[in-house]
């Protein structure tokens, strides 16, 4: 049997079919337009003419780009709405391919997919405007550019199963403000309780990222490991615009219960050593500068006795196999580590950082979307190392 | 000592200021050099009356440190033979990794 796809629209021997978009499983709302990732129910209607059994529902955004939705004997879908940002139309093409002649009709509807409701709602939060207004001078960024990275960005995540709902904060160092900074892509509200930062010390916010002075400046991300993540579980990610010197202590993430419990990531200490621990710190020497920048994630995928760092170009930098203690009762902090209450071990002095997270433990899979996500991010505003 | 600098105020300054919001989304953060007196950053330091110019900050390089914990050493030892027995491996580990002594498994 031909794909219904290959019969021509709009004619054949009669008959009539129209498609309905509903925001419902009970196709009690129809509506014209949904956020990309938003999931709506298609419909073929008013049948007439002929009785299809076979159905075909597709989006063809004005850009030119089409999404085959479904294809079956089902009147009806579901669609998780992606494809570029913008107005197009949904068709729906019906056929008795049961007999010859076979009979077939077509119709379309107009349809407009929104930006990604959760990054809208993170650019709202922080007042990121979707125009011309230019968010980073040196590299040419502007309000518009921001809103189709991040739609892109979020879709990127979703795409992967259970990556998105395994984050859990994220924060991007863009607009040259820490009011921006502050704010949790993953859920926005400007609250403690949504991990909203609550920044110290003389931090700068410029068109490179974040920047570090190396003696008083620090994040509280308000987040309690303990109490928010599962025992044996957990990952963190950064994108980092600088190399390490490895002249002081410089802790990228991290918090200790001085007694035995650390999540932490120091890239490189003194005595050129790095230290990662998502339940249990392990040291790791003499690795080569060059592979210090950009992304990194550590990741501890619901395992007491694996955890993982991997790096910039997807490679697994180490693998530690020491046995998870705990997870330390402290909030954690950025560019330092909560020692039982109190930041040490500050980033050093002029450390670039774009991008950072805090997720549920990951899989190598989820790693690897996370990773392509993040660099697409850095690629698109120019902050690739 | 490395090059950081910082401008210097007074532990009453440092004890008023802390915590509040020097400009939207960001608190000043005084502490404290290996020498004790309180400083804010240069950045800080801009919304700040009254205050001096940006000068080093004393910090103890890893040299220094381990020949600290050397003479703290000593001193114990000579204060009490058993407390020096008790912590020696843990000093001798701390001086090995030259003040990084949290980080050690």
């Amino acid at each position: 049997m031909p794909s219904i796809l290959t019969r021509p629209i709009g004619g054949g021997a009669g008959g009539s079919v129209d498609v309905t978009a509903y925001s419902d499983a009970g196709y009690t709302t129809p509506i014209t337009s949904a956020s990309r990732g938003d999931t709506i129910y298609l419909r073929a209607e008013n049948v007439s003419g002929f009785t299809p059994v076979t159905y075909a529902f597709i989006f063809v955004a004005l850009s030119g780009n089409g999404i085959l939705i479904y294809e079956g004997a089902n009147d009806n879908t579901s669609w998780s709405v992606s494809g570029g940002v913008g107005n197009g139309k949904i068709y729906v093409l019906a056929t008795d391919d049961a007999s010859e002649p076979k009979r077939w009709a077509g119709q379309s509807k107009t349809f407009e997919v929104l930006g990604d409701a959760d990054a809208s709602a993170w650019l709202t939060e922080v007042g990121i405007t979707d125009d011309a207004t230019v968010y980073n001078a040196t590299y040419g960024v502007t309000g518009a550019n921001l809103w189709n990275y991040f739609n892109e960005f979020y879709a990127e995540l979703k795409a992967e199963t259970g990556l998105y709902e395994a984050g859990h904060w994220m924060y991007l160092y863009i607009g040259n403000s820490a009011n921006i900074a502050k704010i949790n892509l993953l859920d926005p509200r400007d609250l403690d309780a949504a991990f909203r930062v609550t920044w110290n010390g003389g931090w700068t916010f410029n068109d490179e990222g974040r920047i570090s002075n190396g003696t008083n400046t620090y994040g509280n991300t308000h987040f309690n490991a303990n109490t928010e993540l599962a025992a044996n579980d957990g990952a963190y990610f950064i994108y980092k615009r600088s190399q390490p010197s490895g002249t002081s202590n410089s802790t990228e993430w991290g918090a200790a219960d001085l007694a035995t419990k650390f999540n932490q990531f120091t890239a490189k200490s003194t005595l050129d050593r790095s230290f990662y621990s998502i339940g249990k710190s392990v040291q790791v020497d003499g690795l080569a500068t060059s592979i210090l920048d950009g992304f990194h994630c550590i990741t501890r995928d619901n395992n007491a006795n694996v955890q993982k760092w991997f790096g910039d170009d997807g490679s697994v930098i180490n693998t530690d196999t020491s046995s998870w203690v705990g997870n330390p009762n402290f909030n954690e902090y950025l560019g330092a580590r909560n020692n039982s209450g109190s930041p040490v071990f500050y980033l050093e002095n002029g450390a670039k950082v774009a991008m950072e997270g805090r997720f549920d433990g990951l899989s190598d899979n989820q790693v690897e979307a996370l990773r392509t996500a993040v660099r697409n991010l850095m690629s698109n505003i120019g902050w690739t190392v | 000592m490395d090059s950081v600098k910082g401008v210097f105020i007074s532990e009453e300054m440092a004890n008023d200021i802390r915590g509040n919001e020097f400009v939207a989304g960001c608190k000043f953060n005084p502490v404290q050099d290996d020498d004790g007196r309180w400083f804010v950053s240069e950045i800080e330091a801009k919304h700040l009356e009254g205050v001096g110019s940006a000068e080093p900050l004393f910090r103890y390089t890893t040299e220094q440190r381990v020949l600290r914990m050397q003479q703290f050493i000593q001193l114990q030892s000579e204060n009490s033979a058993e407390w020096f027995a008790e912590n020696e491996a843990v000093l001798n580990n701390w001086l090995t990794h030259g003040g990084d002594l949290d980080l050690i498994d």
